[in-house]
């Protein structure tokens, strides 16, 4: 242990830059940080149902009316609930005790399966007379389709990934923390797709729809890798 | 702690003077003075955002113990991450008769580099950090037998190592 004199000395050269740093943080966007952990989690949870509402009130599945009423609520149900243990997990505050390495592991493995397994459920409705939209995208319509719903997917579920890096009070975000973000933003993109895509065929949705959670993890390691950059790069300036 | 959980920021600074040196400590304990720094700055950083979160009547001593022993969580876990960067080597292992101690260092030094990052953790946590298996179990969310099992696989490669390198058994 340093001397009581010394300990004074660092913490006196401390003291300003973290007040500044402190200053800094509650400036625009990043006061989000400060506020309770209840409050970031519901911001959180907020900004993936607003989304996906905005998919279901403006381009809405062509063949709603054909849909099991049960079947897709308890869908949908299922995705919030695992989503939102997804913010929880993510945002959980430092003043509490980690969780053990293997629930998170887990956590991260079942989100990122997670749009896989929507994509393999059966089909939700079988009936071609009735909707015979729901059953194209096959032979030469089938990569148009599938990179379509894998983007409108990912693009979905980006900004509500990064809504959730915004709110977080870490001052990294590491790879599996990272993919524990981008498993929420997958949960939103499959959501989106959900309410938004009519396609039945399993093909077309375990390409387009299976690896949201991935493709979301690309994005934003692009996105963090692009953005530290231009911090090094204004910093260096 | 409640007066600043209520809005009072000039309680801050009390705070700090109060308790700054505690983590301080503790963070110089594991990681040297230079980074000692950054994570008391960083852990009342971590206060400041979490001061909502903060429980009125609750202790505050050890509510801000656990961040600090968070935010050295997660710089440990970084440090393991990263290839090469071990840098907490404070107390070197005991100098043999030719070798200068900076030697000793620099070889043990670049034999943890070498181990498995879930290895290396343990090294650390026990003999740099002087913690116990079972608070190192805890940390990383694993049993204390597989702590034990990490720390021993890790002696018997820093042995081959540092044997193949010529220093004694």
């Amino acid at each position: 242990m340093p001397n009581r004199e010394r300990l004074d000395d660092e913490l006196r050269a401390i003291l300003p830059d973290l007040e500044a740093a402190i200053r800094a943080d509650d400036r625009g966007w990043r006061r989000a940080r400060s506020w309770p952990t209840n409050v970031r989690r519901a911001a959180a949870m907020a900004l993936l149902l607003a989304l996906d509402a905005v998919i279901l009130f403006g381009s809405p599945r062509t063949d709603l009316e054909v849909l099991p009423v049960v079947r897709t609520l308890a869908v949908i149900a299922g995705v919030l609930v695992c989503a939102a243990l997804a913010a929880a997990l993510f945002l959980r505050p430092l003043d509490r005790r980690p969780v053990r390495r293997s629930t998170f592991g887990s956590a991260v493995a079942a989100l990122t399966i997670l749009p896989l397994a929507l994509a393999l459920l059966p089909a939700a409705h079988h009936d071609l007379g009735a909707h015979p939209e729901s059953f194209v995208g096959a032979g030469a319509d089938f990569w148009p389709r599938a990179i379509g719903c894998l983007l409108f997917g990912s693009l979905v579920g980006a900004p509500v990934a990064a809504g959730l890096l915004l709110v977080d009070r870490r001052p990294r975000t590491g790879p599996g923390r990272l993919m524990l973000a981008a498993g929420f933003g997958g949960a939103a993109g499959s959501l989106g797709l959900l309410l938004h895509c009519p396609l039945e065929v399993v093909t077309h949705r375990v390409t387009g729809h299976g690896a949201i959670a991935v493709a979301v993890a690309l994005l934003l390691a692009l996105a963090l890798r692009l953005i530290r950059r231009l911090v090094e790069f204004r910093s260096a300036a | 702690m409640e007066a600043y959980a209520k809005g009072d920021t000039s309680a801050f600074s009390e705070l700090f003077t109060r308790h700054g040196g505690a983590v301080f400590g503790r963070m110089q304990r594991s990681v040297g003075c230079a980074a000692a720094r950054d994570l008391t700055q960083q852990t009342f950083l971590q206060l400041h955002r979490a001061r909502r979160d903060f429980r009125i009547g609750a202790a505050f001593a050890p509510w801000l113990m656990t961040i600090a022993q968070n935010v050295l969580r997660d710089h440990l876990r970084r440090a393991a991450r990263a290839p090469g960067s071990v840098s907490l080597l404070d107390e070197p292992a005991a100098p043999s008769r030719a070798q200068s101690a900076a030697d000793v260092r620099e070889s043990v030094q670049a034999a943890l580099a070498q181990l498995p990052a879930s290895q290396r953790e343990v090294v650390r946590g026990y003999w740099l950090e002087h913690r116990s298996y079972s608070d190192i179990a805890r940390d990383l969310g694993i049993t204390r037998g597989a702590v034990k099992v990490r720390a021993h696989r890790a002696y018997r490669t820093l042995r081959r190592i540092l044997l193949a390198q010529g220093y004694d058994a």
